[in-house]
């Protein structure tokens, strides 16, 4: 009896290293595919490029002399590249929030298509310091996916 | 019981020593970090006024000359008695000392001081106007400030020995110009006297160009205390940011309501009025409607948290312009810290900015951030008085 007992205790401890190191294997996969493919990660120097969640699209943004300055106006340059489908009907939105004030910009940036996949948008102004996002909606046959560009503004 | 005495003795010794050594360190000379005084140098020095790109004679010394005495007269109002001076006094800091400014009758905001105003993107605690020009002709309408008109306003300029030809020696025959024409004339003159308003080398000033080239200079500890708790968790910088102290934006700071005044949406209409000013960057009066002059008008846009959302006063020579709040609500600058200390209550429309927090200052701090605000006033600058 105490033989099956000691038998049945190594196997349940065998049992929980085995999970624990395939745990830590896992969280070992999720640090390296975030270190590999920060999608939505802070934007430190621009042109920058982001894709959007579903994956469709890739986006790359520059303002004007690739520097955002706290409250100076600035125009945007969007470079739009389908990953997946065309650019035909497609539509653009960009706007900028400051998600921990939960407000945005006190303008509304007017958008430019110069072709298919690039844009040019104008009164863009970040009035405070601090973290920003910059969003680009993009929606094609009615359905939409978004790039984000989080960053701080000094 | 005589046992216990010894180990109260000396617990009292440890508590005394403890305090004495937090007062030691309250008290210790501020060495500010590398992060601080990048913070502390975008405060400092004021640059060189913008340009006016909507009006030909911003920098004309004849217009400013011109302007000048406009603003000095009160012969411009319907009873004669009221200039700009009486609300923006230059021996009051350019404003009035008052809770609300009053004229003919007494207005529902308070005086803006007028140092520095060059500096502003927008004009009024609503930013109702988008130039100084454009904001220096409502008062003289404005039935409850000087309650004047156009005509009236052109009889004093044409019948004045002075004022006519000096207007004609700038803008041309008075006769030539339509009235809308001729006051937004004045208006642009007396946006070139208002341009010279200017105040810098406050103490904060010399204390900042001292960090590159170390000179006697008066900016006591408290100051920099306060100038710590200023950039750092007082979050101040949020919106009076850059040279001039301000971010020519608009926020709701929660003010609760006034018992004696309406409520008042603040921006939320005063982008209305600005869009349909006719003195405004685009209309026809201005000197250069073009998409780059007028890049603050175009994208303007009314959303709800406009509502109750006031301009960011400049706060260089602020311990001088008392009362303050566009209600004036707030006699001492002690007051307002009380306010950001406490935040009490709630706003009677829209929503305070997120990010506001009470502050909790303790009584040390808020002698220290006084001190650091007094350190704002400048050096009387060619203000043309």
């Amino acid at each position: 009896m105490k033989n099956t007992k000691r038998i049945l205790s190594i196997i349940i401890l065998g049992i929980g290293f085995h999970f624990l190191a395939a745990c830590g294997e896992n969280k070992k996969a999720e640090s390296d595919d975030q270190s590999a493919a920060p999608s939505n990660g802070p934007v430190f120097s621009w042109p920058a490029t982001r894709s959007t969640a579903e994956g469709s699209f890739e986006v790359t943004l520059a303002p004007s002399n690739n520097k955002i300055t706290q409250n100076k106006h600035f125009i945007l340059n969007v470079i739009l590249k389908a990953k997946k489908g065309g650019l035909e009907n497609v539509t653009l939105v960009v706007d900028g929030d400051m998600p921990a004030h939960q407000h945005g910009m006190n303008t509304k940036p007017e958008l430019t298509a110069k072709s298919a996949s690039e844009y040019w948008v104008e009164g863009m102004l970040f009035h405070m310091g601090g973290d920003w996002v910059i969003s680009v909606d993009i929606t094609r046959d009615g359905k939409k996916e978004q790039a984000l560009f989080p960053i701080s503004v000094e | 019981m005589q046992s216990f005495r010894p180990a109260i003795l000396g617990l009292g010794l440890v508590l005394l020593s403890a305090c004495c050594e937090r007062e030691e360190k309250q008290h210790a000379p501020v060495v500010f970090s590398d992060e601080e005084i990048h913070e502390i140098r975008k405060l400092s020095p004021l640059p060189e006024i913008p340009p006016s790109p909507t009006n030909a004679v911003a920098d004309n010394p004849a217009a400013a000359e011109l302007g000048q005495h406009l603003f000095f007269d009160p012969r411009l109002s319907a009873n004669g008695a009221i200039s700009c001076a009486t609300c923006h006094d230059p021996e009051k800091g350019f404003s009035d000392g008052k809770a609300l400014s009053e004229g003919l009758a007494t207005t529902a905001r308070h005086s803006q001081s007028l140092w520095n105003v060059a500096h502003q993107r927008w004009l009024f605690w609503d930013g109702r106007a988008d130039s100084l020009w454009a904001q220096s002709l409502q008062p003289i309408l404005d039935e409850r400030e000087m309650g004047s008109s156009i005509e009236h306003v052109r009889e004093v300029v044409v019948n004045d020995p002075l004022l006519h030809p000096a207007y004609e020696n700038i803008f041309g025959k008075v006769g030539d110009h339509s009235p809308d024409r001729f006051f937004s004339n004045l208006g642009k003159a007396i946006e070139a006297y208002e341009r010279k308003i200017i105040s810098k080398g406050s103490a904060f000033d010399h204390f900042v160009s001292s960090i590159d080239e170390p000179a006697e200079i008066s900016f006591s500890e408290s100051a920099r205390r306060g100038l710590r708790i200023f950039v750092g968790r007082g979050q101040c910088l949020l919106c009076h940011s850059g040279p001039n102290f301000s971010d020519g934006e608009f926020h709701n700071i929660g003010l609760p309501r006034h018992p004696d005044l309406p409520r008042d949406s603040g921006r939320f209409v005063g982008i209305r009025k600005v869009q349909a000013d006719r003195f405004n960057g685009i209309g026809e009066f201005s000197d250069d409607q073009g998409k780059e002059a007028n890049v603050k008008l175009r994208y303007i846009v009314v959303k709800m948290n406009n509502l109750a959302e006031f301009k960011t006063p400049s706060l260089r020579n602020v311990a001088q312009t008392a009362p303050y709040m566009h209600d004036g609500r707030f006699k001492t600058l002690r007051e307002v810290l009380h306010h950001y200390s406490k935040l009490p209550g709630e706003p009677p429309l829209g929503h305070r900015e997120e990010t506001l927090k009470p502050l909790h200052f303790a009584e040390q701090e808020m002698r220290d951030l006084e001190a650091f605000l007094k350190s704002l006033t400048g050096e009387k600058g060619s203000n043309g008085t």
